[in-house]
């Protein structure tokens, strides 16, 4: 009773509002347009903590007097420390190296960089720094900590810095190395190593520790083959790497590590045989990757967008794939690949139209069944990119070309459709788009059971209310399926678009409007280039090349490494790559 | 510079396809029906004397060009002939072209009106070929070379095809009598549309994007050849198909040609294809010339980037196709007086020029080893 009387003197009285109007905004403020330098450091409060000492401010240590020249010897020496520090080397004095550290890191803020102080051997100050989650607990706790803190590793030790004589006869890990420098120190810890930080010495030890959770191999999930190789690549670097080295078992394969991204550094593994790549192309990628100036890179993707010739072009000049054996085989050709951290893909580079309708899965078969499946592709990308733009071009200008019984047929089809058939077509290529983006969208079997179901409920819906005649259904859902049959995503993106680009121009102009399209988009298309590389080489312009195009002959045919590639080394094989042929009964 | 359009070197496929499809374009217009008139049933073989007439000024622009390894024609007339003069000789050249690339694009557009767009003015279909012209122009002469040799091989195989179907309606008898006209006028009116081949003189424009004499004089050769090839076949077949005194009043014969295919029900009617053979060869055929005048304008006024002229001249070559009053005018007096006077401005200041060379020993310093 009494809640209600409250309730009923709270909506009849004034009550001032518990938040301010509107609740929280995020408005600008004096910071807004301000830009900070990365990593900027306080350096008066390092200075600060690092000469005051005291570890733990709560405990009141007592300490010896000094005399003035030790007093000085102090100063002095925590001034160079300090400067060192400056310069982004390690210092000699522990205290400045942690202060720098949590400073740079965002400590006590920032919860998932560990500093952990300990003694070594119970005599010398020393610290871990490593990023919780990145590392392998295992390896600190039981091959690092433990070695370092018993005195009975150190009994043989009597010198000044001990960080020769842990890597040689303390730790057993088994990749250590020393460094100067705070910015290498400084990635190596984000990257999941751990540090280890030694009072009196400027020298730093990395061990490596790196243990974050990773999925393992899978199967491919984009470029499913019959015959082939089975696993893809996953979001680990070093995982990529090692299918890479499986696949390529050669001493000349060689990995460039480039941090790109200015503030979140993606490790980017440049990998090209050494020998076989050409070495312009090799500094170009670098060139490129060095100097994009960006804060954030997620993946392979925006990579590919900062590192192509032109942005403004719709085919794509750079492949990505997920298979090592594909990437494997770029190598060999002596392409350049790009494998970047936390995404399943590789780029390589530089790439040609016809890379983007072959698939790994051609070389496995029989000659002849692989130039089968490339003349089927071949007919699909034609049908998808032209399909719907002839169909309005004969149904608006062109009907005299039309076989009679084929004309009357379309004629008494379209004969209660109200709309014109540009909107015909343009309903149904929309439909048929959103069907495609929904089923995408959606998780798993419904996104599947989405696209069976709306298209064929669509197509029927439609073509029983007599809005769309079926003629039409069956052209858009062969451009569909044509499109379906490009291997690589983005090809088959821009063939979509293109297709929409021929509709507009058949409709305008019939097949003189298409064949402006197929000239102004082929121009294009000729025109650009990947690092360099003509994007429709070796057809045009013309260079010798394996027969491997678009007909693949026997693989003991395709001798040589394609001529716009410049490869030091052009030949694949041998002038006979199958001997046995002419030498029977011998080993 | 950044912006400039590319001129760049071309290999040798490509400029030998960009020269067969440049030069044999005519033959999907007014030019078979033309020919007809002039020599009947000769007109095959009149292509034969044309060709050989055209190779022996090729001759010519080979022999200059071999004395002037480094230079394309218009640096050539400017040694030989100084400045004024070479002005003048490049200025016709690029008239010239200009004038017959405008009289394609409205030979194109008045076809496409009788058979294809009815009621589609004629503007509208001539502003879509000059906008394709631009951006090829803007793209360059690498880029378009290689566009026409990825497209030559599709193109030359439509053709074959429409060719072998059509063989249905091929009567033997048609080639009958065989000295036409009289086989001296067959050799006067052969020799005079030698201009029909006409445009090999782009392989004297774009000399400094060859590889060399060798390759010049090869590409020359060939793409005679083989353009000899297809629009005698061409020639054949229409004779082979239509009588003489029918194939007169034909505007595009080797439409008309293709529509008559029939092999039953469902298969006639092949202009479909026949359509894109025209329609892209066309294309680049209007935008190759375009391209040359540019070329050619821009060494005469000795400007580096052709970028900011490319719009005018759209303007002008527009302007330059919408003069003739119909299609019998571009037909009868345009395309028939280029095919007969051409050759005045292709092969003749050439031949002087060498002459001109020889007489006073000049010759072209070679300057790169």
């Amino acid at each position: 009773m009494a809640g209600i009387f409250k309730t009923f003197k709270e909506l009849l009285s004034y009550k001032k509002p518990k938040e301010p109007e509107g609740g929280f905004e995020l408005l600008e403020d004096e910071n807004e347009g301000v830009e900070h330098e990365n990593n900027q450091i306080n350096w008066q409060k390092v200075e600060k903590k690092a000469c005051s000492g005291d570890k733990n401010e709560n405990i009141t240590v007592i300490k010896p007097p000094l005399t003035v020249d030790e007093w000085n010897k102090t100063k002095k020496q925590e001034s160079t420390s300090i400067q060192t520090v400056k310069n982004n080397m390690v210092a000699s004095k522990l205290a400045v190296n942690i202060e720098f550290i949590k400073e740079k890191f965002n400590i006590p803020k920032n919860q998932d960089v560990i500093v952990r102080e300990f003694n070594i051997a119970q005599k010398i100050e020393a610290c871990l720094v490593f990023v919780d989650g990145m590392v392998d607990k295992t390896i600190i706790n039981q091959f690092i900590l433990p070695q370092l803190m018993n005195t009975e590793s150190f009994k043989s030790f009597n010198g000044d810095c001990p960080v020769d004589y842990i890597v040689k006869n303390v730790i057993s890990i088994n990749q250590v190395t020393k460094t100067k420098e705070f910015e290498r120190i400084t990635t190596q810890i984000l990257n999941g190593v751990t540090a280890l930080f030694i009072d009196g010495c400027e020298e730093c030890l990395l061990l490596e520790s790196r243990g974050f959770e990773k999925r393992p191999v899978d199967k491919p999930q984009t470029e499913t083959v019959v015959k082939g190789s089975q696993e893809a690549f996953n979001e680990n670097l070093r995982t990529n790497l090692t299918l890479l080295r499986r696949t390529i078992k050669n001493e000349k394969l060689v990995t460039e590590i480039i941090p790109v991204g200015k503030m979140n550094k993606v490790n980017c593994a440049v990998v090209y045989l050494e020998g076989i790549a050409n070495h312009t192309l090799i500094k170009e990628v670098e060139r490129r990757l060095k100097n994009i100036d960006i804060d954030f890179i997620a993946g392979d993707g925006m990579l590919e967008q900062l590192i192509e010739d032109n942005s403004f072009m719709l085919f794509p000049q750079v492949i990505s794939t997920e298979r090592p054996d594909r990437t494997a085989s770029f190598i060999m050709e002596g392409q350049v690949v790009i494998i970047c951290e936390g995404t399943p893909f590789a780029l390589a580079l530089p790439i040609t139209f016809f890379h983007l309708f072959h698939t790994s899965e051609d070389s496995m078969l029989r000659w002849q069944y692989g130039t089968f499946l490339r003349l089927i592709r071949c007919l699909g990308i034609v049908l998808a990119a032209l399909l719907p733009g002839m169909y309005i071009a004969l149904t608006l200008y062109h009907d005299e070309m039309i076989p009679t019984p084929l004309l009357m047929s379309i004629i008494s089809a379209r004969e209660d459709v109200p709309f014109p058939s540009i909107i015909e077509i343009l309903m149904m290529e929309v439909a048929f788009e959103l069907i495609r983006e929904g089923g995408i969208r959606i998780p798993g079997v419904i996104g599947q059971t989405l696209g069976i179901i709306g298209a064929l409920i669509l197509g029927q819906a439609a073509v029983a209310a007599g809005h769309v005649s079926p003629a039409l259904i069956i052209i858009v859902a062969v451009s569909g399926l044509g499109s379906f049959c490009i291997p690589n995503i983005s090809l088959s993106l821009a063939i979509r678009i293109i297709r929409f680009i021929f509709i507009f121009l058949g409709a305008s102009l019939g097949f003189y409007g298409i064949s402006i399209g197929i000239t102004i988009i082929g121009a294009i298309a000729c025109n650009m280039k990947s690092f360099g590389v003509p994007f429709f080489s070796p057809v045009a312009p013309k260079t010798n090349a394996n027969p491997d195009i678009v007909i693949r002959q026997p693989i003991w045919k395709q001798k040589m490494r394609p001529d716009y590639l410049n490869t030091p080394d052009r030949k694949r094989s041998g002038d006979n790559p199958i001997k046995w042929k002419n030498k029977r009964g011998e080993q | 510079m950044k912006n400039m359009t590319k001129e760049g070197k071309i290999g040798f496929q490509e400029a030998l396809w960009l020269l067969v499809i440049t030069t044999s374009t005519k033959l999907f217009f007014s030019s078979p029906t033309m020919a007809v008139k002039l020599v009947g049933t000769a007109e095959w073989y009149m292509t034969l004397v044309s060709a050989v007439v055209a190779a022996v000024g090729f001759i010519f622009i080979y022999l200059l060009l071999k004395r002037y390894p480094e230079n394309n024609i218009m640096e050539i007339y400017n040694d030989v002939f100084g400045r004024f003069l070479g002005f003048i000789l490049s200025f016709l050249l690029a008239a010239v072209l200009l004038i017959e690339a405008a009289v394609g694009i409205r030979e194109f557009a008045e076809v496409q009106k009788v058979y294809v767009f009815p009621k589609t003015p004629i503007t509208f279909i001539i502003g879509a070929f000059v906008a394709v012209a631009v951006i090829l122009s803007f793209l360059g002469l690498e880029a378009v070379a290689r566009y026409t040799k990825l497209v030559a091989f599709s193109l030359i195989l439509a053709f074959v095809i429409i060719i072998i179907l059509a063989f249905q309606h091929y009567q033997l008898h048609r080639l009958f009598p065989i000295y036409g006209y009289g086989l001296g006028k067959t050799i006067y009116h052969g020799a005079m549309r030698s201009s029909a081949y006409g445009e090999v003189i782009i392989v004297a424009i774009i000399a400094k994007s060859l590889h060399g004499a060798k390759e010049i004089k090869k590409l020359g050769f060939t793409s005679l050849l083989i353009s000899e090839v297809l629009v005698l076949v061409a020639y054949l077949a229409f004779l082979l198909t239509f009588s003489y005194f029918f194939g007169r009043e034909l505007t595009a014969p080797m439409y008309v040609m293709s529509s008559l295919i029939n092999y039953g029900v469902f298969f006639q009617r092949t202009e479909s294809i026949f359509l894109f053979i025209w329609n892209l060869t066309s294309l680049i055929s209007g935008s190759v010339l375009l391209y040359m005048v540019l070329i050619v304008y821009c060494h005469m006024f000795r400007i580096k980037d052709k970028k900011p002229l490319i719009f005018p001249f759209a303007i002008i070559l527009f302007s330059l196709s919408m003069i003739p009053r119909g299609i019998m005018d571009v037909i009868s007096i345009y395309r028939q007086d280029l095919m007969q006077y051409g050759w005045i401005v292709f092969y003749i200041p050439p031949l002087i020029a060498l002459i001109t060379a020889i007489i006073r020993k000049k010759k072209g310093v070679v300057k790169s080893v």
